[in-house]
């Protein structure tokens, strides 16, 4: 079993010395490489907080300027739909009560306006109707 | 075709609760990796440190038992994207170069400069080839052919993690570790007897 002569046993030594020396070459570092690497450690463990807190406000900053004014105006739209429909539903009821009670209003012709937003009394326009009137029915006779 | 050795496993050991103490735990052994893959101090302390910075910033929340086949995917991921950097830098400045012909003699500013840590251009040469014949024989290996022997042997990762950490199959994880094998058993194995 144990053959001195066995290639496998003498690569397994090679390899095992090399592994030592490079376990010793670890373990005896010089104090000036152990030192920058300590240092090394610590600026990576700074600079990685910095680019996280970094990357967390650009990414905010960046969700602010057009994600956020979309954001924005789609909740000013919304606010505004659902207010103007609240305000609809509540006058909605008084105007079918006025249709129901009330009788409904004769439509007027768009002739009436003049007389109801003039300053004279409406008699005058009566009397003016009836001479108009009296005058057609003379012409037709 | 050699077979392969079974590697250690890690399986027992207890990954740390929090991801600082299990960087905290993982970034020697990274950094030797790292610095086998790139050959440059700087550059693999660069990629350790963006390693744990992916870490702390992506998979913090992950369970702790997932962080160490994905440290090693995000590490191989850099030692990688360092070398196509590398190999874009050396294109452009052989093109820079050859249309510079006539500033041959000068020399250049640049090249005289001190590193980052102060270390003069020759003494960064020096120290980059005083690695160990270990470091320079797992060095001269294909990338891939690295990973797939440090993540298994040394790391002790099973094959499946292997295979996670370096983006591959199981197959091809057992290529590049079999070819890696065959490599640096004909460099490493007369060194070791020559020291036994």
């Amino acid at each position: 079993m144990n053959n001195p002569n066995d290639p496998n046993k003498a690569q397994d030594a090679w390899i095992q010395s090399a592994v030592d020396e490079l376990d010793n070459s670890v373990e005896t570092m010089d104090s000036i490489d152990a030192s920058r690497l300590r240092t090394a450690r610590q600026m990576a463990y700074r600079e990685a907080e910095e680019k996280r807190q970094k990357s967390w406000h650009t990414d905010f900053s960046d969700w602010l300027n057009w994600k956020g004014g979309l954001t924005l105006a789609c909740i000013i739209a919304l606010v505004a739909t659902v207010t103007l429909n609240l305000n609809f539903k509540q006058t909605r009821p008084t105007v079918e009560i006025a249709e129901t009670t009330q009788k409904p209003k004769p439509k007027v012709g768009i002739e009436v306006i003049p007389l109801l937003t003039a300053k004279e009394d409406l008699e005058f326009y009566e009397s003016v109707n009836f001479l108009l009137w009296l005058e057609q029915k003379q012409g037709k006779t | 075709m050699n077979s392969i050795a079974s590697p250690m496993t890690n399986d027992l050991e207890e990954v740390p609760a929090t991801m600082d103490a299990f960087l905290a735990s993982m970034e020697k052994r990274a950094y030797r990796i790292a610095y086998i893959g790139l050959s440059d101090r700087d550059e693999a302390l660069d990629a350790v440190q963006d390693t744990m910075m992916r870490m702390f910033l992506k998979y913090s929340d992950k369970p702790n038992t997932d962080w160490r086949p994905l440290f090693y995917k995000v590490l191989s991921n850099r030692i990688t994207d360092s070398h196509r950097s590398n190999t874009i830098k050396k294109r452009l400045q052989t093109w820079f170069k050859s249309s510079e012909s006539d500033d041959q003699g000068t020399v250049d500013a640049i090249d005289l400069m001190p590193s980052r840590t102060g270390e003069q251009p020759q003494n960064q040469l020096q120290s980059d080839a005083s690695m160990s014949v270990l470091e320079r024989s797992i060095n001269s290996l294909p990338t891939r052919q690295q990973q797939a022997f440090l993540f298994r042997h040394w790391e002790g990762l099973s094959t499946q993690e292997t295979a996670t950490a370096m983006g591959c199959s199981t197959g091809s994880v057992k290529t590049h570790l079999s070819r890696a094998l065959d490599t640096l058993k004909t460099s490493l194995q007369p060194h070791y007897e020559h020291y036994e």
